[in-house]
């Protein structure tokens, strides 16, 4: 028990809160220089217009 | 409970939502315009617009109600739920985003039959029936409890709470279409936000304290502090565990959220937005459990457990804080039929009317048609609503179940399965669609009331697959997929072709 909750309980609450954003993060880490944009890439659209 | 000052609140949030709809009018003059805001939304309006879209009434009078009954058991609904929302943004939106834009697609239904070069229109039916069936169910759902929310927070009549309801819905929706739609999600979202945030917060502060409280729930029942709660580890726990997590299984691939990635202005809107939709749903859906764990030890004994987030709004908060926190329960419903309303009229509109039957109609007669689809289609969800009153949590599941269960396995499987071929696609959509109708049925109960979502998306991949190995897929699909994986690159690793443009990566490919 920590805190009054034991400790799967925990576990499955830590797991609910921070895989979910450790994804999303390492996800856009990434990506997030290729689809920057400075690049223009990802706008579906050639610089020239 | 002072009348006049909730009734205040509600006019001034009704006054803003209808203001919204006349902003966005002026850009509903295209069907693109009018179905998808034109794709230009940014990353804060698309995030918030998912996850409101994807969370109801559900979210505060269910799950809330979820966590009064079954205490911390309930924390597999999060899980499921935040992992399926991390996986969409980060997987599956930004290829789905690159295929979309380039085949100009405006529906889910328009992606599929250019995916699957469907010249039939088979895909389009089989979409449209399916989305006009479980739209309805899913709306009528949503009016019941806008009935319920006005008859116990207002004390107005269940039919009046209805009509109301329906009234500004169709009101801001039919005037300014996605647009409208989307903005009015996100002040919907950050109000649904800052009361998740602050109910549990209030809940436990009354409660003496973390400690205190989890004192007294383990007073009344310690299993409520277990993560498999009064089951135990027992086949029934097990079952209760995964159809819970597979809630949010629809995050990946229903059409209603689909459309949220389509309407993004750029893919960079789409990497924005992952970190800020699962801050968010990490706050909605740990806010609301909490706040019903709280509610159980505040409020031991309530007949309904659906009924815990206005008894503790109106017994803990004054008058004005109570308007608000019914304006977010509105929030929730107002958030969800409207982007289902908007998914409809495209359905009949865009995919029937427009590609199956009068091409050639004019884009801003076929604009005006969706909105009058719009208010045709809230009008039958309000008959349905006025005609019998239901259990929400259970209906808005089936509902939710059944549009994700006939589109995400296929969308998946076009996504990053090249084999798929079109006749896959129509019976994995059929299949997934019938298997969730079947096992609500006849089969739930006899297996441990096992939620439809999982045999649902079960049988939708298995049928995808199956047929797809037996038939031939269209021509190109091979080179369109490969393009995707050189623009996107894969979900963790980076695009190989940085900084080039993606019509020329298309093209190249084709060659």
């Amino acid at each position: 028990m920590i805190a009054g909750l034991p400790f799967p309980t925990w576990i499955l609450m830590a797991a609910a809160t921070l895989l979910g954003l450790i994804l999303v993060l390492v996800n856009y880490r990434i990506h997030s220089r290729a689809e920057g944009p400075d690049t223009g890439h990802g706008r579906g659209q050639s610089d020239d217009g | 409970m002072a009348e006049a000052e909730v009734i205040g609140v509600l006019i001034v949030y009704f006054m803003i939502l209808i203001g919204i709809g006349w902003w966005a009018s002026r850009d509903t003059k295209s069907v693109a315009g009018y179905y998808l805001a034109d794709k230009t939304l940014p990353s804060w309006v698309i995030a918030f617009s998912a996850n409101t879209t994807g969370e109801s009434a559900w979210l505060l009078l269910g799950l809330t109600g979820m966590g009064y009954m079954v205490g911390f058991h309930a924390l597999w609904i999060v899980l499921g739920e935040v992992l399926g929302v991390a996986l969409a943004w980060s997987v599956v939106a930004r290829p789905f985003k690159t295929l979309t834009d380039r085949y100009d697609a405006i529906t889910v239904p328009d992606y599929l039959s250019d995916r699957f070069g469907d010249r039939s229109h088979t895909i389009r039916v089989v979409s449209a029936i399916i989305i006009l069936t479980m739209v309805g169910a899913y709306t009528a759902a949503q009016l019941t409890a806008s009935g319920k929310a006005f008859s116990s927070f207002v004390g107005t009549s269940y039919e009046g709470g209805v009509v109301i309801g329906a009234i500004v819905i169709l009101l801001y929706t039919s005037i300014g279409g996605f647009k409208a739609v989307a903005y009015s999600d996100l002040v919907q979202g950050v109000l649904m936000f800052a009361s998740l945030l602050l109910l549990p917060i209030v809940g436990i502060w009354q409660a003496g304290g973390w400690r205190e409280l989890m004192g007294g729930i383990a007073a009344i029942d310690p299993a409520l502090l277990t993560p498999m709660g009064s089951y135990g580890l027992s086949v029934a726990g097990v079952a209760s565990a995964i159809g819970f997590a597979g809630i949010g299984l629809a995050f990946l691939g229903a059409p209603q959220l689909l459309t949220r990635f389509m309407s993004a202005r750029d893919r960079v809107q789409i990497l924005r937005a992952g970190p800020i939709a699962v801050v968010c749903i990490v706050v909605f859906d740990i806010g609301a459990v909490l706040t019903g764990i709280a509610g159980r030890f505040l409020f031991p004994g309530l007949e309904d457990p659906e009924t815990v987030l206005p008894v503790m709004s109106t017994t803990l908060f004054p008058p004005v804080l109570t308007g608000i926190i019914l304006v977010v329960v509105l929030a929730a419903i107002m958030s969800t039929v409207d982007s289902l309303l908007i998914l409809a009229s495209s359905a009949v509109v865009r995919d029937v009317v427009q590609q199956v039957f009068k091409p050639d109609l004019s884009d801003l007669k076929l604009a005006a048609l969706g909105k009058a689809v719009t208010i045709l289609i809230g009008l039958g969800g309000l008959i349905t609503a006025l005609g019998e009153s239901r259990t929400i949590f259970w209906f808005v599941l089936f509902a939710w179940s059944g549009l994700a269960s006939a589109f995400t396995p296929v969308v998946l499987c076009s996504l990053f399965w090249k084999r798929t071929t079109r006749a896959g696609a129509i019976w994995g959509m059929i299949a997934g669609f019938i298997t969730t109708v079947v096992w609500v049925l006849i089969f739930k109960e006899r297996f441990y009331d096992l939620y439809e979502m999982i045999p649902g998306f079960g049988a939708g991949f298995l049928v995808t697959i199956a047929v797809s190995l037996g038939t031939e897929p269209p021509p190109g699909a091979d080179a369109d997929l490969d393009a995707v994986r050189r623009v996107v690159g894969g979900p963790f690793s980076p695009a190989p072709s940085r900084g080039v443009d993606d019509h020329l990566i298309f093209e190249g490919e084709r060659k």
